[in-house]
């Protein structure tokens, strides 16, 4: 189809929605309802992902229940998360994430204006294929920075995996920077998860814009129409490894090994509340919306050597939160503690 | 008050004092512990550490603890052969914001008491008389490359390598007499750390050589008086002045190279003049009628052949950046260039007796911007094998003792250190 005969067409497509709810209400109607469910069920899964991808980082098992409307919840704040991070990642503390994330602003605005040049493919073909291999390279960084040294399938880490192969290696440096954003506590570090988080926002509108780019480019012969179908692949393909990374990400910038510290009530556990409030024992309440509050333990001081173990809590009546108090600090659960390692 | 109120005030009170003393046993952890730039740590830079939660005039307890028993975490107590903590001081007193501390590593590996690089490090903040801490993870990692070899590497996954770097930059190395106060000093690479120790009477430096086991060639560019030739004994004792520049020779003496029968040449130039001259000292004197004239800025006379007729130098030619090696026929006064390769230059200064598994002495500029010139072990294919000298002041000109084992070279002195 020529570009003429397109353009012909696209006005004629655009106004056809009103007219066809006015002809067919309830079958409009019935697809648009279709079309939301389908929406809320990809967030839905998004956000049931998310949360097991939080569950791999604390080393949680065995995994926990959510409430549907939890999975939704999480899946948009995932989605949301992307915009308002990657608004943040543009100011960030950290040079790295600043310049990457103006990097990959330019290279969208590059692609935009490139597509603007019809006459001339080579210019947005030399784009397409900068393009593919800064993101390329970029992703394969974020990746390694996203896993902080702790591959998802590793089970539990809580940092003590952190360094395990530090070098002058640009790749095992970001990987030992991130990781020590989540186990050092403090609020730099807080800031910074959210802003590597951010960063992947950019990198898929990165890759969506250069697939958008590339695939309505005008073919001007044979081997550029299998060229621009070839970038077209491979940038999609990394949309799609990039999109893996999606939960972990969020799971990385929104809770990382944060967690609220808690006490015991005297009646649940008259042991585990002496311990928790002299601090000889630590809780951390890692439920985050789960059904039934889940405490992680920490420190030599916990009854029965309970120390570095989750404590699942609640019956059929109850979530559990009735046997704890919850304090107002919010700490890092790391495996480095005078109470874990003494 | 009644006997009832006055037991129930006598066990508030005693509760209240058991709080206290319970208070006294344990104040808890800090309440927060941060450690700048990041958790990677050049060892150029000094660790900025901030405490919180500390009261104002209270010292906090920092340690810097390392994992001995392999489990991923920091521990308080060393194992035989793994000492933790591997350092530990009280803090300067806490302002009103906390503690603001730091840690200078340069420092420490003046002590000898460097801290390993390249691993996961802990620094531990408690208060006194408290058992709890707060910790935050780093490590030290020295790149001596630039951002885009350091890119390069990582898709090999490994660390950058400094022949990468040298084939990059053709450097090899400063001229001492240029600017900068130098003094020779002796390593004993078998030392561990290395406690590089100088040489008596060599402050103000321009070139050394070997003239054997125990006895360095100095070239000397005092702050007030000629440029002098030395002989320094290495164990002590008073250097020998053998030669010493005519009154009006502003010139500066450099490069000097034992030759057979007792013979020393050494080159004289001035800063940015185009010539040179190299000239032999033999019999208690030199003859300006055998100098030889030299292009400008030579930095080494490297090597002689044995019967020391001919000798190999090595120029740096403009900015430093621009090597060359010369060969110097004494007998007929002239001069060919050799051209430059790396591999040649990595011979030249490979360890003697390291045939099996060469290693070479260079000196490489960090250009990291932080530390100047620095000395390095690398092996044939320019891998970096060991740090020798890695100091924000430059380091430069190392040569082997005869026999290999120990290093002299030139180490450029601080106005604090020069002055007595």
């Amino acid at each position: 189809m020529t570009t003429a005969k397109r353009k012909a067409k696209a006005p004629a497509a655009q106004p056809a929605f009103l007219p066809r709810l006015q002809e067919k209400p309830l079958e409009t109607l019935g697809q648009l309802a279709g079309l939301g469910a389908a929406a809320g069920a990809v967030v839905s899964g998004l956000g049931f992902v998310t949360l097991r991808a939080r569950e791999d980082l604390l080393g949680l098992s065995p995994s926990l229940t959510y409430p549907k409307q939890e999975w939704l919840v999480t899946g948009f704040d995932a989605l949301g998360a992307l915009l308002w991070r990657g608004l943040s990642v543009l100011a960030s503390a950290h040079p790295v994430l600043t310049w990457s994330a103006w990097m990959l602003v330019l290279l969208v605005v590059g692609l935009a204006l490139a597509a603007r040049v019809p006459r001339r493919p080579v210019v947005l073909l030399a784009t397409l294929v900068l393009s593919v291999l800064l993101l390329f390279a970029g992703s394969g960084f974020y990746r390694t920075a996203l896993a902080a040294n702790s591959p998802p399938d590793a089970g539990p880490s809580r940092g003590s995996r952190c360094g395990e192969r530090l070098s002058a290696n640009l790749a095992d440096r970001a990987a030992f920077e991130t990781c020590s954003w989540l186990v050092n506590d403090t609020p730099r570090n807080e800031s910074l998860r959210n802003d590597l988080g951010g960063l992947l926002g950019w990198l898929l509108a990165a890759c969506a814009t250069a697939v958008l780019v590339s695939a309505r480019m005008p073919a001007a012969g044979r081997k550029i129409s299998w060229l621009r179908w070839s970038l077209c692949g491979a940038h999609a393909l990394l949309a799609l490894l990039l999109l893996r990374d999606l939960p972990r990400a969020h799971a990385y910038a929104s809770w990382g090994l944060r967690y609220p510290q808690v006490q015991f009530r005297e009646p649940c556990d008259p042991a585990l509340a002496r311990a928790t409030v002299a601090e000889s024992c630590r809780a951390f309440d890692v439920s985050a919306g789960a059904v039934r509050k889940v405490v992680f333990l920490q420190g030599s001081g916990c009854p029965e050597g309970r120390g570095g173990s989750f404590l699942h809590l609640g019956s059929s009546g109850s979530d559990g939160s009735e046997c704890l108090v919850t304090l107002s600090s919010t700490r890092v659960i790391a495996d480095v503690s005078d109470g874990a390692n003494p | 008050m009644s006997p009832m109120a006055r037991t129930r005030s006598r066990l508030l009170s005693a509760l209240l004092l058991a709080g206290a003393l319970n208070g006294q046993a344990d104040p808890g952890p800090p309440a927060g512990l941060a450690v700048e730039p990041n958790a990677i740590q050049d060892p150029a830079q000094p660790m900025a550490i901030r405490v919180a939660g500390i009261p104002r005039g209270e010292r906090a307890r920092l340690q810097v603890l390392q994992d001995c028993d392999g489990d991923g975490r920091p521990d308080l107590r060393g194992t035989a052969g793994c000492a933790s903590p591997l350092h530990e001081w009280d803090s300067v007193p806490a302002d009103f914001d906390g503690v603001s501390d730091r840690l200078d590593f340069q420092a420490l590996r003046g002590q000898g008491r460097e801290l390993p690089a390249d691993r996961k490090l802990w620094l531990r903040a408690s208060r006194p008389g408290s058992s709890q801490g707060l910790y935050a993870l780093f490590g030290l990692v020295k790149d001596p490359c630039t951002l885009w070899q350091s890119l390069l590497a990582s898709f090999q996954r490994s660390p950058c390598r400094l022949g990468l770097a040298q084939a990059l930059l053709r450097h090899r190395g400063a001229a001492a007499w240029r600017n900068g106060l130098y003094e020779v000093r002796l390593a004993d690479l078998a030392a561990d750390p290395l406690r590089p120790v100088s040489v008596p009477g060599t402050r103000g430096a321009t070139g050394l050589a070997w003239l054997d086991g125990g006895t360095l060639l100095v070239t000397l560019a005092p702050a007030a008086g000629p440029a002098r030739l030395l002989r320094a004994p290495v164990a002590g004792g008073e250097a020998k002045v053998l030669w010493e520049a005519p009154a009006g020779d502003a010139r500066i003496a450099a490069a000097p190279l034992a030759l057979p029968a007792g013979r020393v040449a050494f080159v004289r130039q001035s800063p940015g003049a185009a010539t040179a001259v190299l000239s032999v000292w033999e019999n208690g004197g030199v003859d300006p009628a055998r100098d030889v004239e030299l292009p400008g800025g030579i930095h080494q006379l490297v090597a002689a052949d044995p019967a020391g007729r001919e000798i190999l130098a090595l120029a740096l030619g403009a900015e430093d950046n621009r090597p060359v090696f010369l060969r110097v026929d004494l007998a007929e006064r002239s001069v060919e260039s050799l051209g430059f390769h790396p591999a040649l230059y990595q011979t030249l200064f490979s360890a003697p007796g390291g045939e099996a598994a060469p290693v070479a002495i260079i000196a490489f500029e960090d250009n990291s911007g932080q530390n100047g010139w620095d000395l390095a072990l690398v092996d044939a294919s320019g891998r970096l094998v060991r740090e020798v000298q890695t100091r924000r002041e430059n380091d430069l000109l190392p040569a082997w003792r005869p026999g290999g084992g120990a290093l002299a070279f030139l180490a450029e002195v601080t106005e604090k250190q020069a002055s007595p």
